[in-house]
Order: structure tokens, then C-alpha cells, then sequence
């Protein structure tokens, strides 16, 4: 895999996020997926040279996500089961397909390129990131806004108790967003490079993708990240910052779980 | 594409076929299945006409399939969108002359594209857990363990690269032509790509809300066009590097290119001008190795007056006052199949350019005459002279992608 910089690395963690105002509007009818995703964005994309009237076709969405607007789901499925089939509500429906907060985002950002949403239990942020990657190599693109976001939904916690009983407890909410350039073709205040992005699936008890039992990775801490898919993606991302504040020249991040291994090869510039 | 990409295999299964053959029979003699909701589906009050795959999903392909690898896994626990999924892999693997076994211990790759196959849509739980009471978790435990390209990989015994795409409607477009990437940078040596789907109470009643159905038939880009008809199935493609391919099936085609833009303008509703599917080919063609010549296009062509419009304004950019193309909408035989609709149409454009014909659009007998392009008419038939079709999907969010495949006669 051909070196790809990383000109920006933002975490929201939980669902309050500070919006600018002026996307109110436009957001007034999106789930709160895609309003931590784009305030999740709009603040990585602050801290690069970005222009949002600028319409680039080359710049490329990846969103990975286990669940996706699941809540969102349920809410239509109550529309459906309490006022009938006529009366089912278009906009939750809208809002439910798992690629809608990508429609928002380069919307919002003005971007024309492609845009991707990648469904995985196991770790779908380093799936979106390998494939962004691939994409940056192969000419396609010049710029990659690579995401991931989660809310935790009740349903999926109260099957996480069934599954585990009363040990399971409410997985992260939040979103990450890491800007990829082609090296040297944007500024950036990042000074990091991804070399490689492995991940290797294995099947494991189901369970595992909800309750990540077993799930290790460096600066692993529930009390600070909690648990869940997004857990280690928040903690690669502050392990990046600090190994960068370190000086450390090239830095390899893993994690293993029942369900697989991953790793992030890095390089400082 | 740089890296030349052989088609080595290929395999489908919708409301018009249970395989490839069957598909063929259909668009020869422009037979169409499209009915009312049976209860053994689900119940509903609406009177949409869908385009379904028997209550049997996993055909006898599949089950035989399934057999060979001496899979532990039972049909149960697959989902219907996986039945049909492996159906369609169980005829795109014997296709390429690949023994399902002979899989394991390759470099395989498995990229899918779907919709409805990665939600959650059990609403006896849902229920259940709205009312408080106590129910069995296993929906939960099989919503875990349907992730597709998992999966299959599962199924396989292999362990390489899987993604699944989840783009809507462009997911099963997405899929191949994200599997090109991987056989370009040297990932895997082999990709299962496509897309399936198969049809639930929740995505027919959201598309009913959204007001893009019709109680006839479909009628792409026909002027009394109403809107679609929802599909199930699955269509799948074994992809391989020309130079290494070790598959003994012989070719069905080639993956000359692929390209994929946002149209940054709505939330379901396609740009009425069509410029993202536009940019979408031109990326394609701007990354092929071939002189391109369209000789048969493939829209998207649901029959919703938003997407026929859209699309035909972009095909006058894409093809301009081009006479000899043939421009056709398949959905009239399939339904709109979701998720499953890039890999499904992928393998029908290879279908019509391997027979050298082009079947008129099922559906269409008076074109909307705000067309700047001239649509294959229903019950016509057109020679194909040439080897390269589009294949182009347009989907919610404002996604847009689009393949471009040589055939092999």
C-alpha cells in the first residue's frame, strides 16, 4: 500500500456536539448519526486548508459503521406499527438507509467525488481507512475524509444483556474523522503517515461484535473510552497524537479481538 | 483500469431467473414476473406489485453449493438475502470452473453490496422489546452473523479481503467496482463481487411513504411511468487479474472501468440535470484502457419521473447525438432490486453483449418525449456491433456509479 498523509485525526465522544449555525437549516430533519458525523468533519476539516464553496470532485467520502442509523430504523418501524401502513413517516425512512449521512456530508462540504459506506461488526473505521487509502494510491481522488460514527441504541443494549445477562454495558456513542491526502498535494498540520492497514477477520461468537469481550489494544480503557465499536477507534486515534508528540519516527497500532486482528503501520514525515 | 480484469464467472438470481440461462429466456421472450405481496412474505394492505424470487431461496445451485463445502452452517441460520446471495456465488464460482473447495487457501477477496441485507428488520423482536416482554435473542444473534461478505468468507473457509458496501442503491455497482481496486493493488488474486437483497415490510412500506411506487407494472422512461416495482435477488461476479487468472471457465467478459461521484444536492431525490452520474462515467472512462465506444447502456432506469429524467438528461452529455447505442432499463424483468441491482445488471449487460443484442426496455412503449436520448422500446430487439456496455446506478444520498464491461464475442 503506497503511503498516504494524515493531515487531520478529530474523536467526538458521546452525542453533544456544538453545531455551527449555519447548518441548522439545512440539518433540521437529520437523525443525530449524521449531526455528530458532521460536526465531527466540520471540526477536522477546520485545522486544514479546506474551502467549502470549492465543489471538488476530488475529494472522497468514507463512512464505516457496525449499525449505521439503526435508532433511526426503529423510529420508522414505530411510525409503521402505531399509525398504520398509510401513515408511515418518508422521512424517517430517508433517514434510516444506512448511506444517508452521506448525502448531508457532501452536501454540506460541497463535494462531488465518490462517497462510501462500508457495514462491518469488526472494525468497519479500518476498512473505510484501507479503502481510502487504496483509493488516494490509485490516482482517483487527491483527499480523503474517512469517518466513523455509532449511537448506542437501547435495543441492541438490552440484546447485549440477554447475550452476556446484566454485564453488558452501553456501548460508546460518538464519530472520528481523519482527513487523507495525497502526500504533499494539501497542507496539513499533521506530520504522519499511514503505511499499511491490515485487518483479518475470523468468525468468532456474535456476541463478541456487541459486547467486545476480549477486545485489546493499546491504551485500552473503558472508563475512558467505554466499550464498543468505536472504543478502539477513539483510542488508535489519541495513541497517534501522543506517539506524534513523542517524536516517534514509525509506530505500528494493533488490536486483536475473538473476531480477528487489525494493525496501522505508521511513519512520521 | 490499468490492470486488465477478466469477468471469469458469473451468476443470478432474481424475479426473472433462478440463474444466468433463465435470465437469458426472459429477456428473449420479454416474459415478465411481477405480482402482489404473497403472505408467506409478509402482510400488507398496499397493492404494489413487487418482483420476487421463490419463498425458496437457496436454489438447488446454492444448496449443492453448500453441500460441497460440507458447511456445518444449516439454511437457517442464513438469511434470505444470503440464500440468495450464495445461490448467485454457487453459479458465478461453477462458471469460472472453480470447485467451491479450491477456494480455500487462495488470496480471495469478497466485496458485496446490499441494503436491507445489513438492517435490522425482525419486528416480532422489535415488538417485543416495545411491549417488555421477554423474547428469544436469537434475531439478534442472526442480524450479528449476516454481515455478507463475512459470511461468505465463513462459508468459504478462506480469510482475505471483504468489504460490504452499503450505498443504497449503488452498493452492488460499488461493490465490483471497489474489487477492481483491490486486484489492482495487488490484495487479493480473486474477488466474489456484487450484490444482493431480498425484499422486507420495512423497505416496501418506505418506499410506498416516499410515494416512488406503482400499482402497475414499471414502466421505465415511459411517459405514463408511475414509479418502480421493488426486487429481491442477488447478482454476483468472480473477478481475476488477466495476467495470474487461474480460473478454467473460460471469460465472460472484462471490467474496463469504473467510477463513482456524489451529486451533493438531496436526500433521495437524484440532481435533475444528471451531472453526477455524468461525472461518475466520465471518471470511469478517464481511468479505462479502452478506446470507449458505448454500444449498449444499461441505465438505471427504475421508472420514478425523477431518476428517467435525470438519467436521460445525463445520457445526452454522455453519449450526445451518438445514434447506434442501444440505452435500455432491465427493471422491467427484475425490479428494482436495491442493494442487489449493480451486480444483477452488471451480469445482464454482460448477457446482452455476449449475445451481441440488446432487448427493449420492458415496460417502455411511449418514451416521455422530454427525452434528449432514444430509449430501446419494449418487444424490440437491437444488433450489437460492438463489445462495450455501461452499467450505471444512481442512488439515495446522491450517490452515482458506473461500470464499464467489454464483452467477450
Amino acid at each position: 500500500m503506497r503511503s498516504v498523509t494524515v493531515s487531520a485525526m478529530h474523536s467526538l465522544l458521546g452525542v453533544n456536539c456544538e453545531m455551527p449555525k449555519k447548518y441548522a437549516r439545512i440539518l433540521r430533519r437529520a437523525d443525530d448519526l449524521t449531526k455528530i458525523l458532521v460536526a465531527c468533519t466540520h471540526s477536522a476539516l477546520n485545522s486544514v486548508a479546506y474551502n467549502e464553496n470549492s465543489g471538488s470532485g476530488n475529494i472522497g467520502f468514507f463512512l464505516g459503521t457496525a449499525f449505521g442509523p439503526l435508532e433511526t430504523n426503529f423510529r420508522f418501524l414505530d411510525t409503521l406499527l402505531d399509525d398504520g401502513e398509510g401513515q408511515a413517516s418518508p422521512t424517517l425512512f430517508s433517514h434510516s438507509v444506512h448511506n444517508a449521512a452521506s448525502g448531508y456530508l457532501s452536501r454540506i462540504f460541497s463535494t462531488t467525488g465518490p462517497s462510501f459506506t462500508i457495514t462491518s461488526y469488526t472494525w468497519p473505521f479500518l476498512l473505510a481507512l484501507r479503502q481510502a487509502a487504496l483509493s488516494i494510491a490509485s490516482g482517483v481522488i487527491e483527499r480523503a475524509i474517512v469517518t466513523t460514527a455509532e449511537l448506542y441504541s437501547p435495543v441492541l443494549g438490552y440484546a447485549g444483556k440477554q447475550l452476556l445477562s446484566d454485564e453488558c454495558a452501553e456501548y460508546s456513542s460518538g464519530a472520528v474523522c481523519w482527513i487523507l491526502d495525497k502526500t504533499n498535494s494539501f497542507q496539513s498540520n499533521c506530520q504522519i503517515r499511514v503505511l499499511d492497514v491490515e485487518v483479518h477477520e475470523e468468525l468468532a461468537e456474535v456476541a463478541s461484535f456487541l459486547t467486545r469481550v476480549g477486545e485489546e489494544y493499546p491504551g485500552c480503557d473503558d472508563a475512558v473510552f467505554g466499550k464498543g465499536v468505536l472504543s478502539s477507534i477513539f483510542s488508535l486515534t489519541e495513541y497517534a497524537h501522543t506517539q506524534i508528540k513523542n517524536g516517534e519516527s514509525e509506530f505500528k497500532w494493533e488490536v486483536s479481538a475473538p473476531f480477528g486482528k487489525a494493525s496501522v503501520l505508521f511513519s512520521l514525515d | 483500469m490499468q490492470t486488465k480484469i477478466i469477468i471469469s464467472g458469473m451468476g443470478c438470481i432474481s424475479a426473472a431467473g433462478q440463474d444466468v440461462p433463465e435470465h437469458l429466456y426472459a429477456l428473449q421472450n420479454g416474459s415478465r414476473n411481477c405480482q402482489q405481496v404473497p403472505k408467506w412474505l409478509f402482510l400488507t394492505k398496499h397493492k404494489y406489485p413487487v418482483c420476487l424470487c421463490p419463498q425458496n431461496a437457496l436454489n438447488d445451485k446454492g444448496r449443492d453449493f453448500l453441500s460441497m463445502l460440507g458447511t456445518s452452517n444449516s439454511k437457517e441460520n442464513l438469511s434470505r438475502t444470503a440464500q440468495l446471495l450464495v445461490s448467485a456465488v454457487a453459479e458465478a464460482v461453477n462458471c469460472a470452473g472453480i470447485a467451491a473447495t479450491d477456494l480455500k487457501g487462495k488470496r480471495l477477496g469478497i466485496a458485496i453490496g446490499t441494503t436491507v441485507g445489513c438492517t435490522f428488520n425482525d419486528e416480532n423482536y422489535y415488538k417485543s422489546y416495545r411491549n417488555g416482554e421477554r423474547s428469544t435473542v436469537k434475531p439478534v444473534i442472526d442480524y450479528l452473523n449476516n454481515n455478507l461478505a463475512q459470511r461468505l468468507h465463513a462459508l468459504l473457509g478462506t480469510n482475505g479481503p471483504s468489504l460490504v458496501v452499503t450505498n443504497a442503491c449503488a452498493s452492488g455497482t460499488d461493490a465490483i467496482g471497489l474489487a477492481g481496486t483491490w486486484l489492482a493493488a495487488d490484495l487479493c488474486d480473486i474477488v466474489i463481487a456484487g450484490g444482493a437483497d431480498e425484499l422486507s415490510r420495512i423497505a416496501y412500506n418506505g418506499f410506498v411513504s416516499l410515494l416512488l411506487t406503482d400499482v402497475s407494472p414499471c414502466r421505465p422512461f415511459d411517459k405514463t411511468r408511475k414509479g418502480l416495482n421493488l426486487g429481491e435477488g442477488a447478482g454476483v461476479v468472480v473477478l481475476e487479474r488477466e495476467d495470474d487468472a487461474i480460473a478454467k471457465g473460460g471469460i465472460c467478459g472484462w471490467l474496463r472501468g469504473y467510477g463513482a461521484s456524489s451529486d451533493a444536492w438531496h436526500p433521495t431525490a437524484p440532481n435533475p440535470e444528471g451531472v453526477g452520474i455524468v461525472r461518475a462515467v466520465q471518471q470511469a472512462t478517464h481511468f479505462t484502457d479502452a478506446t470507449v465506444k458505448f454500444d449498449l447502456i444499461n441505465t438505471h432506469g427504475t421508472g420514478t419521473m425523477a431518476n428517467d429524467i435525470a438519467e436521460s438528461n445525463a445520457l445526452s452529455t454522455i453519449i450526445g447525438h451518438e445514434k447506434n447505442v442501444a440505452v435500455v432499463s432491465t427493471k422491467g424483468w427484475t425490479g428494482h432490486t436495491l442493494g442487489a441491482a449493480g451486480g444483477i445488471e452488471a451480469v445482464l449487460t454482460l448477457l446482452s453483449l455476449n449475445n451481441q443484442t440488446a432487448w427493449g426496455t420492458l415496460g417502455c412503449d411511449s418514451p416521455d418525449p422530454d427525452f434528449q436520448v432514444e430509449i430501446a422500446l419494449q418487444n424490440s430487439q437491437q444488433r450489437l456491433t460492438g463489445r462495450l456496455g455501461l452499467s450505471q446506478s444512481l442512488a439515495f444520498g446522491g450517490c452515482n456509479s458506473a461500470l464499464i464491461l467489454e464483452g467477450c464475442q
